[in-house]
């Protein structure tokens, strides 16, 4: 029990710090293009939520190959968002399908041979980190703010706690990934060990630092970094420890992260919004602009793009 | 962002297949406009094709715009009893309409709506209100529009406004225009309205009046102004008169159409009032919502989403060639226009086609010509050579005396171009000295005559004359 929590701890923290890091780096450096029309707001998160929740009856509901078909769509649209201003269309057009048929391939035929196992994790985690990264930052690029982010988090911890205690559907879903194609999380497996983390989870991880940096600058950022490693990673890694009920076996598969961060993510949003002034979106997008002109010698740039639409930016500082 | 991107592909496909465009759908994208520019300071980055459309390329562009002459001709034919005589007579089949064969198809004047003004209301349509043409060019024109047009176009308008940083809330825009334009007032009124701008209709009263208007109000003075050239000459001798400058208006943008703005009444406006833009303008009654603007190079680019435009003969009605005169026909698509629509409706409004070259502009995809040059039915002709109301209007405004707006009448006489002027006008510059100029600008024209009063020559009519008196002027 305690060396599966370790690792758990381990797989867990690496998988989230890491995908929140990238997320902030990505955050930094790359300016997403976006439509003419249209900012992220709270509706839009209700519609999310709408999918979060009938999506997991839908994908338990349809045939396995069915249900890779949809994966394959997901994941090839989530990858195109984050590498299309990174990565010219020709090697997108060759990268995306040579990763997600590989995952598939090795998903079919090399699960049971040595190393086929974490072959299979690293390709899996690679789809879903980039996945993860492009999603949060087409969010909060796109104008979506840290207290819209935090009362999303409030409500998948309640999601999260319903329907992994009362209506089993989490745990059935991941069961229903186990061993199937782009299984939707990053993990690890070791000898008898193995964890990982769900793509829901380390997107509102993505989102959360993204928006608490651009609200709140370096000082969010740290603070979401802290109350994601205290309450995304380590609380719900050894939460089996002491509740039962979230003790899935060596698997240790299903673990409401939701549930421990949601409520710490939204005291810090509260925190941070009482204590200090919020930097909007557009005092954001100015001075990412400004110290892109120092950057490259006080050159005028345009105070809409910093740089052409989709092209990455050198941001200093 | 899902329901903006919902409202956008309705709009998009109301547009594609010509069905009526829901004006409240364009309201909450209005809305949603609103949201994004808040929220990040300007929009989106493909904004420009958004909102100029994808004219850059011919073929798109031909193709855009045989579907939608072909759709509006077979509207026309079925509930139009005019254009049913009219497609008859020239044997037009809407379906195998093409851009080429629009030649073929009779223009229509202004004296055919005039005259069978009921035969031009579209059966089924609900007229809503009627504005009328200000008659400055003959007899008034009264069109018939439905609410239905009344409620897209400002919003279509209030959307693109929005978007070209034209107007935003924090505007208040003064109306100096003709209150009788009520189709105009009503859409700068109601783009107000969406947008969260105040407004200030006035009207043309007196200069003394409006220039109170926009000194007064501090931070709250208008920062938008729409008039018409005359009566913007008008308030900036009033503002001169007053001896106030740029640093006592709030004034960003002056959007003025409706008659010529010279080159000097245009630099005076800058030194006088300070906006960042004076916007020239191309609009009309008779072919609404199709407009035009003036780009920084001082060509004149047609809206091509709402209308299809074209430059044609002043006789035969073929279109002109790179480089030559004509007047601009033009054609509202179904569905923008649906009371009383026309079909390549001759705005005897004088162009030059742009020589055919790329252009380099800032609204480079979208096809322009030369500004408007004045009326057809106005220009002057002697013999091969050509005297346009623009050529003579730019230079007696460019008169030292700053004669503004210029009064003047000019016809043909024996075989010259006669000249003539209220003895005002003149006031430090000689007869001579306006030979000169005029013969600088290559124009071959005499001044024969110059009268000192109005007397005995036509003077040509300004909108700025059509005074609106208020209690307060008279006193």
């Amino acid at each position: 029990m305690l060396t599966q929590t370790l690792f758990q701890s381990v797989v867990v923290c690496v998988g989230a710090l890491g995908t929140a890091a990238a997320a902030l780096a990505y955050f930094r450096t790359v300016r997403l293009e976006r439509p003419a029309i249209g900012a992220f707001n709270s509706k839009d998160l209700v519609i999310l939520a709408g999918f979060i929740i009938l999506l997991p009856i839908l994908y338990l509901a349809l045939p396995g190959a069915v249900l890779t078909g949809f994966l394959v769509l997901t994941f090839g649209s989530a990858m195109a968002i984050g590498l299309r201003p990174i990565m010219s269309a020709r090697y997108r057009r060759v990268l995306i399908p040579v990763l997600i048929g590989a995952e598939i391939v090795v998903t079919y035929t090399l699960l049971g041979a040595p190393r086929g196992l974490q072959l299979y994790w690293v390709l899996t985690s690679a789809i879903v980190l980039v996945a993860a990264m492009g999603v949060s930052n087409l969010y909060v690029q796109g104008g979506l703010r840290l207290r819209q982010v935090a009362w999303f988090a409030v409500f998948l911890a309640v999601y999260d706690a319903f329907f992994s205690t009362v209506v089993p559907l989490t745990p059935q879903l991941a069961a229903a990934f186990e061993g199937r194609p782009l299984n939707a999380s990053i993990g690890w497996a070791a000898g008898r060990y193995s964890a990982n983390i769900g793509l829901g989870d380390l997107l509102v991880y993505g989102l959360f630092v993204t928006a608490a940096y651009k609200a709140f600058d370096r000082r969010g950022a740290t603070w979401a970094f802290v109350t994601i490693f205290l309450f995304g990673a380590l609380a719900p890694s050894v939460a089996p420890m002491v509740v039962s009920q979230f003790d899935q076996g060596a698997n240790g598969i299903v673990i409401p992260a939701q549930l421990f961060f949601g409520p710490a993510a939204f005291a810090v949003t509260a925190r941070l919004y009482r204590r200090y002034p919020e930097r909007t979106t557009s005092q954001w997008l100015g001075e990412q602009t400004a110290r892109l002109e120092r950057a490259t010698g006080d050159r005028p740039v345009s105070a809409l793009a910093g740089a052409r639409p989709g092209e990455p930016v050198a941001v200093a500082g | 962002m899902f329901q903006t991107g919902i409202r956008q592909m309705r709009m998009a496909m109301s547009m594609v297949w010509g069905r009526p465009i829901s004006p409240r759908n364009v309201e909450r994208l209005i809305e949603d406009a609103l949201e994004t520019l808040t929220t990040f300071g300007a929009p989106g980055d493909d904004v420009q094709q958004l909102l100029d459309g994808p004219f850059s390329d011919p073929k798109v562009r031909e193709e855009f715009q045989t579907r939608a002459l072909r759709r509006t001709a077979a509207r026309l034919a079925g509930v139009s009893p005019y254009y049913r005589r009219l497609f008859d007579s020239c044997g037009l089949d809407p379906d195998s309409l093409t851009v080429g064969r629009m030649a073929g198809v009779p223009v229509t004047l202004k004296r055919d709506l005039v005259a069978s003004q009921a035969d031009f209301l579209a059966a089924g349509s609900q007229p809503y209100v009627s504005t009328r043409t200000t008659g400055t060019t003959g007899r008034p024109a009264e069109v018939w529009l439905s609410r239905y047009e009344m409620e897209l176009w400002p919003a279509m308008a209030a959307l693109s406004g929005l978007l070209r940083n034209e107007i935003s809330p924090d505007d208040c825009m003064q109306v100096n225009i003709s209150s009788r334009a009520t189709a105009a007032v009503q859409q700068n009124l109601t783009v107000c309205r969406l947008v969260g701008a105040r407004s200030r209709m006035l009207g043309v009263v007196p200069a003394e009046e409006s220039l109170d208007s926009l000194l007064a109000g501090g931070d709250s003075a208008p920062t938008l102004l729409t008039t018409y050239p005359s009566y913007l000459a008008e308030l900036v001798r009033a503002a001169r008169r007053r001896g106030v400058g740029p640093g006592d208006f709030r004034l960003r943008r002056i959007d003025c159409g409706g008659e010529v703005l010279s080159a000097a009444l245009s630099r005076a406006t800058y030194e006088t009032f300070g906006p960042r833009l004076v916007n020239d303008t191309f609009g009309m009654t008779e072919i609404l919502p199709v407009s035009g603007r003036v780009c920084d190079h001082g060509h004149l680019h047609h809206d091509l989403n709402m209308g299809f435009v074209e430059v044609v003969d002043f006789q035969t009605g073929t279109p002109v060639g790179p480089g030559e005169m004509g007047t601009v026909v033009i054609t509202p698509y179904y569905p923008y226009r649906e009371c009383m629509p026309v079909f390549r409706y001759d705005t005897r409004d004088i162009v030059r086609q742009l020589p055919d070259a790329p252009l380099t502009c800032e609204l480079a995809g979208v096809p322009a010509t030369s500004r408007i040059l004045g009326k057809a039915d106005h220009m002057l002709r002697i013999g091969d050579e050509v005297v346009t109301l623009r050529d003579l209007v730019e230079v007696v405004e460019d008169l030292p005396g700053q004669p503004w707006p210029a009064r003047f009448g000019a016809t043909v006489d024996d075989g010259r171009v006669r000249l003539g002027l209220p003895g005002d006008v003149l006031a430090d510059a000689s007869a001579s000295e306006l030979r000169r100029r005029l013969a600088d600008r290559g124009l071959n024209v005499d001044v024969s005559t110059v009268l000192d009063d109005r007397a005995g020559v036509m003077i040509r009519p300004l909108r700025a004359d059509l005074l609106e008196t208020t209690f307060a002027g008279r006193n």
